[in-house]
């Protein structure tokens, strides 16, 4: 049963659903072998920003502050939906791509092992 | 405050998941799993290391929870083995909140692995040796005698045992990472803390977490402080950022999600993905901390997010009710140094060993 609850029937206020971001969808973003940064980030964008200006635009404010970032050759970046090989394609939006909202994203830069190989 | 502060989310939903849960899986929840099974990680560590530094107010406050303590498990486990005898249909009702309230009160028990390992100036032991000696020998033990019932191992004790190696590393991450936004110190360890950890973790330390560190210190010595100014993706079940990584590998973000009436849910583990899909009607209604300030719910009563020069990261700081450059931050620059180099003498400079 999907709670254990007084009374049948019981359900709960979806605190996440996506009409709460103000016209934005939630993309988490994870650069794999930079545990530097922690975890995953999260980012409420829009749908119908165009992937491409994810890269150009977003992540160097996420993650240039890393001393590999500089060093990223972006055409052979290796991208991930939900752990799942996937090509994006830079023109089209988000959305066009297949992310919507608290879709997962990661990417791995091939040679690139962090801060003295620790995968930080 | 602690129903603002981001990381106090983590203890409140663990709480107000058990009060919500009724009666019985509460006495499980609390009294057997948190305050029996797993007490002697909380309170063994926790008091010990404030004696052996000298904080005799937390020892006193300490040695009288546990006398409160000893109460609770008794009645914890008798009351445990009372259900177990009326019925053979209660077994795997209350393995499922053994399994549950394990791994849930597992996750919380990450606080006070970082807590043990870098935040003690003079360290009792490590996180891992507290896990040997205060879980796998006298947890172990304890499950033995509950196997003539039908009870088994929590889901997920190998786990936690993959994991002793690395999870206050990973958690001292998380706090290096987002410092800048809490309400206490944080630092990167010096030379002689990180021969200890190296000693003491001598798979993991030098190899995984002594690099992230030194570069930090390096940063820091620079001026050049370095803090992640990008919020984080949170668990939604343990409510803790996804910092915690593969069971059989150190080096890659533990990623787990599930799907619930068309939407994504995210986890650090499979142990919390279990206890969503156990009754995902509940944790639907989480309080993310990072979700709600991007709603827009985590600025002061009146604040105009459109104004020109709005700075977000401000609001919420000020929302949290934290003293800007005394609460947060570098400790190394921060009040609290300066007030105990006054008030001992020492000399707290980086470069030098802290003198306990």
């Amino acid at each position: 049963m999907s709670v254990v609850a007084l009374a049948p029937g019981y359900t709960g206020t979806v605190m996440d659903s996506e009409d709460r971001f103000h016209g934005n969808r939630l993309l988490y973003i994870g650069w794999e072998d930079h545990l530097l940064f922690c975890a995953p980030v999260c980012l409420p964008l829009p749908g119908a920003m165009p992937f491409g200006a994810l890269v150009s635009d977003v992540l160097p404010g996420v993650y240039g502050s890393h001393p590999d970032f500089e060093k990223v050759d972006w055409s052979k970046v290796e991208w991930f939906d939900s752990g799942k090989p996937f090509t994006p394609d830079a023109k089209k939006s988000l959305a066009e791509n297949g992310l919507g909202h608290k879709s997962v994203i990661r990417f791995r830069t091939p040679g690139l092992e962090g801060i003295r190989g620790s995968r930080s | 405050m602690h129903d603002r502060v981001w990381y106090l989310s983590v203890p409140k939903s663990y709480f107000e998941d058990a009060m919500s849960a009724g009666p019985f899986e509460f006495i499980t929840a609390i009294s057997f799993s948190f305050e029996y099974v797993l007490t002697n990680l909380l309170f063994m560590p926790f008091m010990s290391g404030a004696a052996y530094n000298g904080d005799m107010a937390t020892v006193t406050f300490g040695f009288s929870a546990q006398s409160d303590e000893s109460r609770h498990m008794t009645l914890g486990l008798e009351v445990v083995k009372f259900i177990l005898e009326q019925d053979p249909d209660n077994v795997p009702i209350v393995q499922k909140w053994v399994d549950k309230w394990f791994w849930r009160g597992y996750r919380l028990l990450t606080l006070v692995a970082m807590m043990m390992d870098y935040m003690l100036p003079k360290r009792v032991m490590s996180w891992s040796e507290a896990w040997e000696m205060y879980f796998e020998k006298n947890g172990g033990a304890l499950f033995e005698d509950l196997a003539r019932y039908g009870i088994r191992m929590p889901k997920y004790h190998e786990v936690a045992s993959k994991e002793k190696s690395r999870i206050s590393h990973e958690a001292w991450a998380i706090f290096n990472n987002y410092g800048h936004a809490a309400n206490f110190n944080v630092w990167a360890p010096k030379q002689d803390e990180m021969t200890w950890l190296a000693e003491k973790y001598p798979e993991t330390f030098d190899r995984l977490y002594r690099p992230r560190f030194e570069w930090l210190a390096e940063q820091e010595k620079q001026g050049k402080r370095w803090f992640n100014n990008t919020l984080p993706m949170l668990c939604q079940t343990c409510q803790i950022p996804t910092a915690f990584t593969e069971p059989d590998d150190p080096t890659k973000i533990c990623y787990r999600e599930t799907s619930y009436h068309g939407m994504k849910y995210h986890f650090c583990s499979d142990g919390c993905k279990d206890v969503f899909e156990g009754e995902p009607e509940k944790y639907v209604q989480a309080w993310l901390p990072v979700h709600q300030i991007y709603q827009g719910n985590c600025f002061p009563e009146g604040t105009d997010p459109t104004v020109e020069g709005f700075n977000p990261l401000a609001a919420v700081l000020d929302y949290y009710h934290i003293d800007v450059g005394a609460d947060n931050g570098e400790f190394n620059t921060s009040p609290d140094k300066a007030n105990w180099e006054r008030w001992t003498g020492q000399d707290l400079s980086p470069g030098e060993p802290k003198v306990a």
